[in-house]
């Protein structure tokens, strides 16, 4: 897995290639407690990931909550292929807030 | 014991008793005979005496008679047998008689007689009575036999027993003495019959006197008397025996014989003795039965003092020998309560001084220092305990950090790797590690932390760390190493230290990047020529001094060039005459070995040291890594490094096959070991082209099982535990997952999570075996003994 982040004004882009397993789960949780920093909101971009398992999942939530708590907004975007049924099938695509695009999560998180 | 003693004691009685059974027996028979002899005897003399002092006087008579050559006045006569009469009641009568022609003058009886009548004493002449007296034995048989004669004895007409004697009378002439009479005297035999009755001749026993006739002359059967001989029986019996008998009682010889008593028919003995004065002979009687019944009694009353004797004897036995064996008794029971391991149970107090008393007090120091050397041995065994549990801890983190699952890389071609560690019973710090940078670039590394036990382990698990940290940020070992050292110099309050030799091999070029801090070289070896990887002079441990700047070096592999990594655990094994296995030896084992796999080659060097070694305690870890490029245009040059590989068709797939339509592992269940199986197992899917929605449930299923038994499955860590994965790429695609961890069934788990809960109030986990299976088409679960094993069937799907 290699994350990288970027931000835009309050809100922090996370961006996420490869797998989310229990393997790099922990190295996601420590990335994106330091990358919320400031911010108030976060888009989780997940083009480029083509794994997640349950453990990916609980940092999914991890990250949902921590921005909960700042009355903030977590949005997922570009989902693709067998992650996506993962979501779906989790149920997970009805708790957080799931987005085509980058720049539909943008428009989410603003309006 | 008692028994024994008592049955001894009874036995030995029992032929006492017997032996004195028999002399008494033998001692009574002969004092029965002696006696029944002695009284035949004493009677015989009694009656001799008796009879002797009569016929004496009738012998004085007829000597006063010669002397006085009958010229003797018949009043005198008269006077002399009244007074001989008067004087002895025994005799009855007495008289004289002389043959007519020398009567003396002016007698006026021919044959004077004088007795008893009436109480009176009278006298007649016999001659005047009975012209022809003179013709009866009493005065014949003395006078043509011209000696004393006892007559038979008879009874006369007043009833009375007596016996004549008679003495003839001789004058002399002056040719020699001539017959002139006789003196005669009867005798009364009554008192004979008392003095035989009063003899103690017991029951059944009895006198008699025999004449030399055989007559009896006293016999306790009356009609026998007088009556009958010894010889008329025996002629009336037919009885030659009798005969014989009668004849030696009539000899004149003392003798005795075994009797029938013939009124009662009881064995007996006769005796006989003869008398001196009458030639008659006296006999007794004497009855055995009795003698045997007074015997029998002896024996009886032997015999139940014996017993009496036996029976107090048995008391006094069981009185000792109860006071012997009821303190043995009651040790015997204090020491059966302390084998069943109650060492606190009371033993009896020691009474006195004897062997028991002994005994009980060697069994309490016995007891005691038991007592003692069990505590000993539960502190020991508790400290003990304690150190193996410690020793067991650094064993874990050793095991778990170390990559053991080989093939490791089984999709690559171009390398062969092999690597292995023998911790030493007190763990030392060894380890190995190796991995993928990329897809071009192999690290293999190998340390050697200084010290034992769970320190060490822990500062190799945080230089491991370190290292695979380091070399995620750069691949240059040198600065690798500098900055490793840095990093444990900076915090190493303890002053440990590590050696570490780590390199980085590319292996498109077969070029190999390596730094070394303080470790042994390690070897070079090319087409069987050995040669040690060249280190700068003076490299320094990791963890001693921060700054320390290592050099990174490199050297060209050709094909089928190897190296060899090892640790100080190989060359410093000591024989038990402490020699070292040493470099030498290390070359030489690897030059003998030739080309074989890594795998082999490891095995041989590890079996040779362990021949050195020839059973001396392994003092340190022995740790060994070796590879082997096997550039991929090579063609194919032995396939033997994948001989040991576990399944054949992962064979055929290193060796440019298909690749395997089955996949396998086994690891512990420690994250970082399922961490490396889905590295691995990455590497099969995207070898084995697998659609990748396929592939993703695949891993899915894999992570979501296995993580979940490495969460829950284990209490006691990951030593010592496995679990197995086993995928084969069929219709249906099917995945068999076992661990040996506590048993659990997924397909009994709650089914599905409430999936419309909210973000806050959705639980975290619990998601993973729902999802398996819902990706599933079908899973079973078994439980296989101490395994857990679940199958799980995916459909099928083309390749991507």
């Amino acid at each position: 897995m290699e994350i990288t982040h970027r931000s835009d004004a309050d809100v922090v882009i996370v961006n996420v290639v490869g797998k989310l397993d229990t393997t790099t789960a922990a190295e996601f949780d420590a990335h994106l407690r330091d990358a919320a920093g400031g911010a108030s909101h976060c888009i989780l971009a997940l083009e480029q990931l083509d794994y997640i398992s349950s453990a990916g999942l609980r940092s999914v939530l991890i990250a949902a909550k921590l921005f909960d708590a700042k009355k903030g907004k977590l949005v997922l975007s570009g989902l693709s292929g067998a992650v996506k049924d993962v979501f779906a099938l989790s149920g997970f695509d009805r708790v957080v807030k799931i987005s085509a695009s980058d720049a539909d999560a943008l428009a989410l998180i603003r309006q | 014991m008692i028994v024994w003693t008592i049955a001894v004691t009874a036995i030995i009685l029992a032929a006492v008793l017997f032996s004195n059974h028999r002399n008494v027996v033998d001692q009574l028979e002969d004092d029965a005979r002696e006696r029944v002899a002695t009284i035949t005897e004493g009677v015989a003399a009694r009656i001799d005496a008796e009879l002797g002092r009569l016929h004496g006087l009738v012998d004085g008579i007829a000597l006063a008679l010669e002397a006085a050559r009958l010229q003797v006045a018949n009043d005198e006569v008269l006077a002399l047998q009244m007074r001989v009469l008067r004087e002895h009641d025994g005799v009855l009568g007495v008289g004289a008689a002389f043959e007519e022609r020398l009567r003396p003058p002016g007698w006026r009886h021919g044959a004077p007689y004088s007795y008893r009548h009436n109480g009176q004493l009278v006298t007649v002449d016999l001659v005047t009575r009975d012209h022809a007296a003179l013709q009866g034995d009493w005065y014949q048989l003395p006078k043509h036999l011209d000696r004393p004669v006892w007559s038979e004895p008879h009874v006369k007409q007043d009833g009375i027993k007596r016996v004549t004697y008679s003495v003839p009378i001789h004058l002399p002439s002056p040719d020699g003495p001539v017959f002139a009479g006789v003196v005669s005297a009867d005798i009364d035999l009554q008192w004979l019959d008392q003095l035989i009755a009063r003899q103690p001749l017991g029951e059944g026993g009895y006198g008699l006197i025999m004449t030399r006739s055989g007559t009896y002359a006293s016999h306790p059967v009356a009609q026998m008397a007088f009556r009958e001989t010894v010889f008329s029986i025996a002629e009336e019996r037919g009885d030659m025996a009798l005969r014989a008998l009668g004849q030696s009682m009539v000899s004149g010889e003392a003798g005795l014989i075994s009797w029938n008593n013939w009124t009662s028919a009881e064995r007996s003995w006769l005796a006989w003795h003869p008398l001196q004065t009458t030639a008659w002979t006296m006999g007794a009687v004497v009855s055995r039965s009795a003698l045997e019944a007074q015997m029998l009694r002896h024996s009886r009353d032997a015999a139940l003092l014996g017993s009496a004797g036996l029976l107090l004897l048995v008391l006094a036995v069981a009185l000792i020998a109860r006071s012997i064996t009821r303190p043995v008794h009651a040790l015997s029971e204090a020491v059966a309560t302390l084998a069943d391991g109650n060492l606190d149970a009371p033993l009896p107090p020691p009474q006195g001084q004897d062997e028991v008393a002994h005994l009980t007090s060697a069994f309490g120091r016995m007891r005691d220092s038991l007592k003692r050397h069990i505590a000993d041995l539960q502190s020991s065994t508790a400290a003990r305990e304690r150190m193996h549990s410690e020793l067991k801890v650094a064993h874990n983190i050793q095991m778990d950090l170390v990559p053991k699952t080989f093939p490791a890389y089984p999709h690559r071609k171009d390398i062969d790797l092999s690597a292995m560690i023998v911790p030493a019973r007190e763990v030392g710090g060894d380890f190995y590690d190796f991995f993928m940078l990329g897809d071009d670039r192999l690290v293999v590394a190998i340390g050697d932390v200084s010290g034992k036990g769970v320190p060490a382990a822990l500062f190799m698990a945080v230089t491991r760390s370190f290292l695979r940290s380091e070399f995620k940020v750069q691949d240059d070992p040198g600065k690798v190493l500098t900055r490793v050292n840095d990093a444990i110099a900076e915090s190493n309050e303890s002053c440990m230290f590590v050696t570490l030799f780590c390199a980085v091999i590319h292996l498109d070029a077969g070029r190999v990047d390596y730094s070394n801090a303080g470790h042994n070289l390690p070897v070079h070896l090319r087409d069987g020529v050995l040669s040690w990887v060249p280190t700068p002079a003076g490299t320094v441990a990791a963890g001693v001094m921060p700054g320390m700047e290592y050099d990174t070096l490199s050297l060209d592999l050709q094909a089928d060039d190897a190296l060899l990594l090892y640790t100080d655990g190989v060359t410093e094994a000591m024989s038990p005459a402490s020699v070292l296995y040493g470099d030498e030896r290390l070359l030489a084992c690897l030059k003998a070995a030739g080309k074989q796999t890594c795998e082999a080659t490891l095995d041989t060097l590890f079996q040779d040291v362990l021949r050195h070694a020839d059973g001396a305690d392994q003092s340190d870890d022995i740790t060994t890594l070796m590879f082997r490029w096997l550039p991929p245009d090579a063609a194919s040059p032995t396939g033997m490094s994948r001989a040991q590989a576990p399944l054949t068709e992962s064979v055929a797939a290193g060796s440019g096959y298909p690749p395997p339509a089955h996949w396998q592992a086994e690891f512990h269940p420690a994250p970082g070991e399922l961490a490396d199986a889905l590295a691995r197992f990455d590497e099969f899917l995207d070898a084995r082209r697998v659609a990748s929605a396929l592939a993703h449930s695949l891993r899915f299923i894999f992570e979501e099982i296995i993580t979940n038994a490495i969460k829950y499955g284990y209490d006691d860590g990951p030593a010592g535990h496995r679990i197995s994965v086993h995928v084969r790429l069929d219709t249906p695609v099917v995945m068999v997952i076992e661990d040996d961890g506590r048993p659990f069934d997924p397909l009994q788990a709650p089914l599905a999570p409430d999936l419309d809960l909210s973000v806050e109030d959705r639980p975290i986990g619990g998601l993973g075996l729902y999802m398996v299976r819902t990706m599933a088409t079908r899973m079973d679960y078994t439980r296989d003994n101490t395994l857990n094993r679940l199958t799980i069937e995916l459909p099928a799907q083309p390749q991507a």
